[in-house]
Order: C-alpha cells, then sequence, then structure tokens
C-alpha cells in the first residue's frame, strides 16, 4: 500500500470495516510514510469539520415553514391509517423515538442557529461514530432520572415515554434500534451542554453519549470549581454579581439558570448534587431569585396525546411565563369595589400567535386575556376638549353564559397627530448577543427602526447602544433628520458573543439623562430575546435604577423577540417598573405596528398611573368577575394611594376591559362562590340599601404625565338589558377575543364558550378591519380550534 | 386532533428545525441562489409530507439531501432551458459557488481551507461539504449523489490531498517571504 491510497482517507474517516482496519494500523506501525500521510489528511480532515462546520445555516422564512407544517397536518388528515394501532403508551414512545431520530440526524450536521432546546449546540458527527445500541446504553440511574425531571429535562410524560421508548424498541427492533438510545442521550446531552462552560474537543463529545451521565457529572464539577470571571465565552455559565457570592448557572441558547432565594438554599443544593458531587455542590453561593425556578417544575400535562407537548416543552424549556391565577367570581355584597391598573400591553397576542403558527397550543400562562382583547383597535371616539381620555360603556348578554351581562369598558386616549407631538430622545439597548442573529431578532429589528427612522424629525434624538460581551455606544444622539447617519448605524449591528445587559443598560440611561429633553418622549428601547433580564434581575439596584429614571420621566419600552429564550414575565416586569410597555414582536407586520403605526401611542405618554375602580350595586349585581389584568391588581385603597405606580396610555391608544356580571336573581351560582355557612342571604338584597336603579359606577383615577398627584373621574351605568345581538360591532369583537383566550386557557370561568361560538362572534364582527387582524384572528381561532381538537 | 396527526406534525417540525438550515446552505451551493434554495428546500420539506413515515425515518437525512439535490439540479436545468440568454452569466459564476454577494459577506468567516475548497472540481466539493458540513458517510454520500461508494472515497482522497499540498505550499511561501 502506497501513502497515496483512498483507503487512509477512508481510514481516518471512519469508514473501514474490521479487517481493513487492521491491516492499515499494521501498516501505520510499519511504515513511517504512511504514519506520516494519515496524521497530515487527519489534521486537513479537522481543518475542513472545523472551518465548513462555522460556516452559518440559515433558516426557512416563517411563511415556508407554516407551509409545510400546513401540509404536514393536512397530509395525516387524509391518512390515519395502520399506525393508529400503535395505541397508547408505545404510540408515544413511537413519537419521541422519531423525534430522537431526527435528532440524531441533526447531531451529526451541526445544527443550524435556530434550533432551540432539544438541540445541543454541537454533537458527535463522525460518521465512523455511530451512537452504541440499546444493549451497551448505561442506564441513568433512577435518582438522577428524578432530578431531572424535577428540573423539567424529564417531564412526566417523557419520562414515561423514555420506558416506553425501550418497550418499544422491542416491538419494532429495527425501526427504533438507533434512536432511544439517542433520546436519553440527547436529554442528558442537552443538560451536559447546559452546564458547560466551553466547547469541548469533538473526541470528548462523542464519548458523552456513550456515558451521558458520567459526562454531565464529570463536566459539571469543573464548571463549578472555576472562577465566575473566566465564564466570558458565549456560552458562559457562572456569573457573580455585584452582590458577591452570587451564582447563575445559565447558557445563551438555553438559559439553564440556577439562581435561588436565601431560604431555598438547602433545596437547590440538594437539586445541584444530583449533577455535581457533593463537596462542589457545598462551595456554591446560593442567593437570588427563586422565581426562576419555579418553572422547571412545571407539569408537562399527562396523557397519551401530549407527546408533541412533550417536546414542545422542553423546547420551551426557558420561556418562562408567572402563573396567572385568574379572578375569581366576586359577590358585590362582600366585597363591591374592584380595582386595577390599566395596561396596555399587547405582547400576550403575538405570542400565542407565535405558539400556534407553529402548530403548538400555547402554554395557559402565556394567555393573557387583557392583552388579547387590547391587541385590536377599537372605534372608540376620542376625547373632547381638554381630557386625556374619553370613556366608553357597553353592557350586553355575555356570550358565553347567556344569564350573566358583560361590561366593556373602553378608555380612548387623546390623539396626537404626528407632527404635533413631542420630540423624541430615544435611546436604543439592543441586544446584539449570539442569540439574537436569528432572522426573526435582530435582523427583523433592523427593518422595524429603519422604518421608525423615516418618521423622525430634527426635533428627535436617537442613540444606540449595543451589548453583548461589553456594552458599545453604537450612535451617539443623532437628530432625526440625518437618516443617513442613521440608517448607516443600523446596518452595521451585527449580533456575536455572550451577554451582558447590565452595564448597557447603565449606559443607556446615562445618555438618556444627558439628552433629556424637557416635555419631550424620553425612552430607553429596550429590544432583547431574553438572556438580559437574567443580568437585571438578580440586580436590585438596576431595577431601582429603571423605577427612579422613570420618576424622573425616562420611561422603558421592552421589546420582545425570538422564541425559545424568552423570559415573558421579567420582561414585562422590568416594563412596568419602567412606566412603559412590553411588546413581544415575532414578524414585521408586528414590529411595524409597534414602532412606527404605535410610535406617537408609543412615545407619548398622554397619561400616567391610570387606576380604574368598578363600585357594583349590590342591589342589581350579585357577583362579578374581571377578565384578566390579574398582575394589574390593585387594593381598594391603593386607588386613592398616589405614590402607588398604575398603567400609562399613550397617544391615541385604546384600552379595553371586560367584566363579566352576575345580576341577581341568576340562580346558578357561578363557580368559586360557595355558599356561605353562617348566613343566609335573602334572594334579593332589600332595595332600601341605595334604591339606585345603577348596575355599578366606574371611577378613574390618573395623573398627567409630569404630575404627582391624580385626577378622579366618575360614570355611572345603568344596564338597558341589551342582547348580544344589538351590542356593537367593537363589543361582540371584544367578547369573542376574550372568549379565545377562556378557551386557550381552559378556564374554569369558560361556560359554554366553543371555538365554533368565538368564530362565529368574531366573523359576525368583523367591521372594516383595515389592517386585516381581525381576519388574521378568525384564522388563529380555526387553527387552535384544530390543535385543541374540538 | 389524535396520535398520529400530532406525530407526524411534531416529526416534520423536527426534521424542518434541523435539516432546513444544512440543506438550504446545500442546495444554494447548487444553485447559486439562496432565495432559489430556499424553494427547493419548501419543495423538499413538502414532499416528506407527502411520504410514508415508515419509508424514510431510518434514512431521513441521506433521503432529504437526495430530494433536495434531484430538485435542486431539475430547477437549474429549467432555468438555463428557459432562459438561454443568460447562460454566459450563469457560466460566470459556476452554480455550485456561493453567487458573488454571499462570498462577500462571507469571505471574512472563510477560511483559507474553504477558499481552496472553492477551486476544486465540483463534485469534489460537494463530496467534502457533505462529508465534512453535514456529516454524512460514504454510503449515504453515494445514496445521495448516485456516484459509487468507491467514487465517493476517491473523490474525498484526492480534494483531501489538494488542500493539503495547497496548504503547505501556502506555509512554505508565507515562511520563504
Amino acid at each position: 500500500m502506497k501513502h497515496d491510497d483512498p483507503r487512509l482517507t477512508a481510514y481516518v474517516l471512519g469508514e473501514l470495516d474490521a479487517e481493513e482496519r487492521a491491516n492499515v494500523e499494521a501498516l501505520i506501525e510499519r511504515d513511517a510514510a504512511v504514519r506520516e500521510a494519515v496524521e497530515s489528511i487527519r489534521a486537513t480532515a479537522d481543518l475542513l469539520e472545523k472551518e465548513l462546520g462555522a460556516q452559518p445555516a440559515p433558516a426557512l422564512e416563517s411563511q415556508r415553514r407554516q407551509a409545510i407544517l400546513d401540509a404536514a397536518l393536512g397530509a395525516n388528515r387524509r391518512r390515519l391509517t395502520p399506525r393508529v394501532a400503535f395505541a397508547g403508551m408505545a404510540a408515544a414512545a413511537v413519537c419521541l423515538v422519531v423525534a430522537a431520530a431526527s435528532l440524531y440526524g441533526l447531531s451529526r450536521t451541526r445544527g443550524g442557529p435556530q434550533l432551540a432546546a432539544i438541540r445541543a449546540p454541537e454533537g458527535p458527527r463522525r460518521s465512523e461514530k455511530r451512537a452504541p445500541s440499546v444493549g451497551d446504553v448505561p442506564r441513568v440511574p433512577e435518582e438522577v432520572r428524578g432530578q431531572l425531571r424535577s428540573l423539567g429535562y424529564l417531564g412526566d410524560t417523557s419520562a414515561r415515554s423514555i420506558d416506553g421508548i425501550e418497550e418499544a424498541a422491542g416491538i419494532e427492533e429495527e425501526e427504533v434500534a438507533r434512536p432511544p438510545v439517542k433520546s436519553e442521550a440527547e436529554n442528558l446531552r442537552g443538560l451536559a451542554m447546559r452546564t458547560r462552560p466551553e466547547p469541548r474537543a469533538e473526541a470528548d463529545l462523542v464519548e458523552d453519549v456513550q456515558e451521558p451521565f458520567n459526562a454531565v457529572a464529570a463536566e459539571y464539577g469543573p464548571t463549578l470549581s472555576a472562577s465566575p470571571g473566566e465564564a466570558q465565552v458565549p456560552t458562559e455559565r457562572l456569573e457573580e454579581t455585584a452582590g458577591g457570592g452570587r451564582l447563575k448557572a445559565r447558557s445563551v441558547d438555553q438559559a439553564y439558570l440556577l439562581s435561588v432565594g436565601e431560604g431555598e438554599k438547602e433545596e437547590a443544593k440538594e437539586l445541584i448534587s444530583g449533577f455535581v458531587s457533593p463537596a462542589v455542590a457545598d462551595e456554591v453561593p446560593l442567593l437570588g431569585d427563586v422565581s426562576a425556578f419555579g418553572y422547571f417544575f412545571r407539569d408537562v400535562p399527562a396523557g397519551d396525546d401530549r407527546e408533541s407537548e412533550t417536546i414542545e416543552a422542553r423546547r420551551s424549556v426557558s420561556e418562562v411565563y408567572a402563573a396567572i391565577r385568574e379572578n375569581p367570581f366576586t359577590r358585590a355584597m362582600d366585597n363591591p369595589v374592584s380595582t386595577f391598573a390599566i395596561d396596555v400591553d399587547t405582547a400576550s397576542y403575538a405570542n400565542v400567535r407565535r405558539f400556534l403558527s407553529q402548530r403548538t397550543l400555547p402554554p395557559r400562562d402565556a394567555v393573557r386575556i387583557e392583552e388579547l382583547v387590547n391587541y385590536f383597535q377599537y372605534d372608540y371616539s376620542a376625547p373632547e376638549g381638554g381630557d386625556p381620555f374619553a370613556v366608553h360603556v357597553e353592557l350586553a348578554a355575555c356570550p358565553w353564559r347567556e344569564q350573566h351581562r358583560l361590561a366593556r369598558f373602553g378608555l380612548k386616549a387623546r390623539d396626537i397627530p404626528a407632527e404635533d407631538r413631542s420630540a423624541g430622545n430615544l435611546v436604543f439597548l439592543i441586544d446584539v448577543s449570539g442569540s439574537m442573529k436569528d432572522a426573526n431578532k435582530l435582523p427583523l429589528l433592523k427593518k422595524a427602526m429603519a422604518a421608525l427612522v423615516r418618521q423622525l424629525t430634527a426635533q428627535d434624538r436617537v442613540t444606540i447602544v449595543t451589548y453583548a460581551n461589553d456594552s458599545r455606544l453604537a450612535l451617539s444622539p443623532t437628530p432625526g433628520d440625518d437618516k443617513a447617519m442613521l440608517l448607516g448605524a443600523l446596518d452595521a449591528l451585527c449580533a456575536g458573543g455572550s451577554t451582558n445587559g447590565a452595564a448597557g443598560i447603565e449606559l443607556a440611561y446615562d445618555i438618556a439623562v444627558q439628552n433629556f429633553i424637557e416635555g419631550g418622549a424620553n425612552r430607553v428601547i429596550l429590544a432583547t430575546d431574553g438572556d438580559f433580564n437574567v443580568g437585571v434581575t438578580a440586580r436590585p439596584d438596576l431595577v431601582r435604577l429603571i423605577e427612579d429614571e422613570a420618576k424622573r420621566g425616562v420611561f422603558l419600552t421592552v421589546l420582545g423577540f425570538g422564541t425559545g429564550n424568552l423570559k415573558d414575565a421579567t420582561l414585562e416586569a422590568l416594563a412596568n417598573k419602567g412606566n412603559g410597555h412590553y411588546a413581544y414582536i415575532d414578524t414585521f407586520n408586528e414590529a411595524r405596528k409597534v414602532l412606527v403605526g404605535q410610535l406617537t401611542g408609543t412615545l407619548v405618554t398622554v397619561a400616567k398611573d391610570v387606576k380604574v375602580q368598578v363600585e357594583f350595586n349590590p342591589v342589581q349585581v350579585a357577583a362579578y368577575r374581571l377578565l384578566g389584568y390579574e398582575n394589574r391588581a390593585l387594593t381598594a385603597q391603593d386607588f386613592n394611594d398616589d405614590t402607588r405606580d398604575a398603567g400609562e396610555i399613550g397617544a391615541g391608544h385604546t384600552v379595553t376591559a371586560l367584566y363579566e356580571i352576575v345580576p341577581v336573581g341568576v340562580e346558578t351560582p357561578p363557580p368559586g362562590v360557595d355558599e356561605l355557612k353562617y348566613q343566609r342571604r335573602p334572594p334579593a338584597p332589600p332595595t332600601e340599601l341605595t334604591g339606585s336603579e345603577e348596575l355599578m359606577t366606574l371611577k378613574l383615577r390618573y395623573k398627567a404625565p409630569d404630575a404627582d398627584t391624580s385626577t378622579r373621574r366618575e360614570y355611572p351605568v345603568v344596564d338597558s338589558g341589551k342582547g348580544l345581538d344589538a351590542a356593537s360591532t367593537d363589543f361582540r369583537f371584544a367578547a369573542a377575543v376574550a372568549g379565545f383566550g377562556l378557551l386557550l386557557r381552559d378556564s374554569p370561568h369558560k361556560g359554554q364558550a366553543t371555538y365554533e361560538a368565538v368564530i362565529d362572534l368574531a366573523q359576525g364582527a368583523r367591521g372594516e378591519d383595515p389592517d386585516g387582524y381581525r381576519a388574521e384572528f378568525t384564522h388563529l381561532v380555526r387553527t387552535a380550534q384544530a390543535l385543541a381538537g374540538r | 386532533m389524535n396520535d398520529t396527526e400530532t406525530n407526524t406534525v411534531a416529526w416534520v417540525r423536527v426534521a424542518l428545525e434541523h435539516y432546513e438550515g444544512p440543506l438550504i446552505r446545500y442546495a444554494a451551493r447548487i444553485m447559486g441562489d439562496p432565495e432559489q434554495a430556499r424553494d427547493v428546500v419548501q419543495d423538499t420539506f413538502l414532499r416528506l409530507c407527502k411520504v410514508k413515515r415508515r419509508q424514510v425515518e431510518d434514512h431521513l437525512a441521506p433521503w432529504l439531501f437526495k430530494v433536495c439535490r434531484n430538485r435542486a439540479l431539475d430547477l437549474r436545468r429549467k432555468e438555463r432551458h428557459m432562459r438561454p440568454l443568460t447562460a454566459t452569466q450563469a457560466e460566470a459564476y459556476p452554480s455550485s459557488q456561493p453567487s458573488p454577494s454571499d462570498v462577500a459577506a462571507s469571505q471574512e468567516a472563510q477560511g483559507r481551507v474553504c477558499q481552496i475548497l472553492a477551486r476544486l472540481p465540483k463534485n469534489q466539493q460537494e463530496v467534502v461539504h457533505l462529508k465534512f458540513q453535514d456529516g454524512m458517510s460514504y454510503k449515504e454520500i453515494s445514496s445521495i449523489t448516485g456516484l459509487s461508494v468507491s467514487n465517493v472515497g476517491f473523490l474525498l482522497h484526492t480534494a483531501i490531498k489538494t488542500i493539503r499540498q495547497h496548504l503547505q505550499a501556502e506555509d512554505t511561501s508565507a515562511q520563504e517571504a
């Protein structure tokens, strides 16, 4: 054999069978020239793999993906045959197996950047290193599986499915022999990846597959003992915050996070000790916010028909949504007053749309009914005179429970034509970490900002601060009419590196304060896919900064991008702290709607700390329930407390709130209200109580944008007994949207709501719909209906 | 929605997420146009929706690449046929190479190995990409391209040898300089 034999290449690439391999190895022993040739082939192969593997893999546009997924759904509709026989557990197993089969393939191909949680950042790719067959996989000890399960990496369903896979492997040996190994290994690999401080050599990766558990344990150890300061690599896992002694384990990809409250130290250590030696776990200082932890305990719904949710649940492992406890029905006699802060956020709708366009029902807590309702424009007439907003009230029969009444309050803020609005001092704080590269993140933001820039005038100032490893002033304050400069700076933005948001926000606020425009719209606009907040929530001083600056007139707008890493709850909380808005941006249309269409609204606040209090008349109202606004609830006392923060309303904005009202005399007690044990209530309260025919009174408090004391308004409401058919188009549409929210949340209060009824109601209430948003809504409801199988 | 339906959608989605990138990259090299490459990849996945899962799932990756390749070559042939006047232009930029704007964009990211690779014959480039970028085995490359396994081995061997020689030559001249 000469040293120029193709078999030498085949040998290096693992393509030879045992016999030929032995021959070559013998030759290598004997012949220095051959040895040198093999070394050189190997070096070149490594270089090729490294350089070619680093080339970006583009993604399909969302419409194309949607078309494909639609076809997948359609194809299935047409043929539902033999595999149905695979009922129950086995079917679940097969599904996972199949997913895993693709994963297996992926890991050989270096996945594209768009992959979410299931993906490991890198994987074994050399084809000679096949994953071992079922037989030689070490079983992961049950206690470790338990830990993983409790951390959310193995949901209940998936855990069962993994067991099920082994059953399935018995049934369909040929089909599943390879993938099941991968399935479990992949889980553990994913975990290993999440806890690894730096990408490692290929050869080590291959070993992980064979010894997933050992790999986890072995890898986590060194990570934890590494100095936090060294974690400034794209896959940073550890970080010491200013508070000192705090620890976060996180990843740009996965935001796997351990950040635990003081009181939960022991519990957290116990969990950590599932991955590391007790000695190392002991050294981990644990402080901080425990709320992020809650997510990992989220239940994956059980049931054999939830495989896709299992996958989805793992994919969305890092999307955190605060749990929503829906408002219960409250007796007007016990508690006649309901108080809340208005909210013009609409992020939840876009987020729901994203889930549905990916053919998944959104997690319940991602569905905020008030944000769904407020996503749409309602044609409320504008205020007259100097009032900052007009109030519109409408009452009609409740679509999902006929005997109940649905009350809608609509606020319409004063419109300020673009040319009349005050000057804007806009400081964009843009996350340019590696994870923002995806087409639906930074590129989308740049496009939308370019559209915004076109609307700006000489009086406006735009500044761009970027942050990744460090923060950078990408554009010093520039007049809005210097389009070339602005667009040039936008064009130059590119993503790369890890995230260190903390310094960025300080710089952004510094600039905003330096360039403060008296009487103008001073805003910091944070655009991120969510990694940011990890730094901020752990640093109360930054939250305080945001709050303090909001008091001095610099407001915060938060734009959330992308999937898989989105910390919904934290982003919204941040925006709320900063007297600002939070919008989730998933498409260019949405970006334009928020940045351009609502430019005057987002940038010009006409009233701040707007609070709503409704007093119900127990003579007319047995019980009531506010739909949504759960995270905006206030106590009755807060209403008159001017130091108490509340929502803002921007120029031209509309805000809608819905109450479901149980009139006196309706027999069925609404859910959630027990009969009292020690008091018996008369069927109807004595009218002497007030004698009023009024159903309720709406009270509003608000402050002018620069005022410290509030103004109070009152609007009494009488029910004319209108049926749903007689209600306005906007009323019926808002009711349809609320009904959709109840269904998506699978609310205990959904009554007789059905997708069909929601579609009917929405279609009959489309109105003019100039932008097609209402038509899109009907389409979304249909999608949800198909997914829910109802 | 029942089990099977959920499964297929989930399966296609996972396949999509894992292979869209590599396939677009692959098709773009054949077509020389990232947009057309996306058309091709969309078609490929639409095909996937139509076949029985069982028939492809144990060789999903090579199946996708093969369908993608055939579709891309088809389309390229048709295009050339339909627009004979642009044939000279098309020749000016060999279709297996990225378009000029792509080249400009990725020039920085490209290392010297890639630059050498771009000078190799197209069939060598293709097998090198399939092997080192997409992790395909000789057998899989053979099934995708229709070349024999030994031919694949030969092409890879030759490509690696050439690249190696160029690298050595560059190193030597760098040292001399």
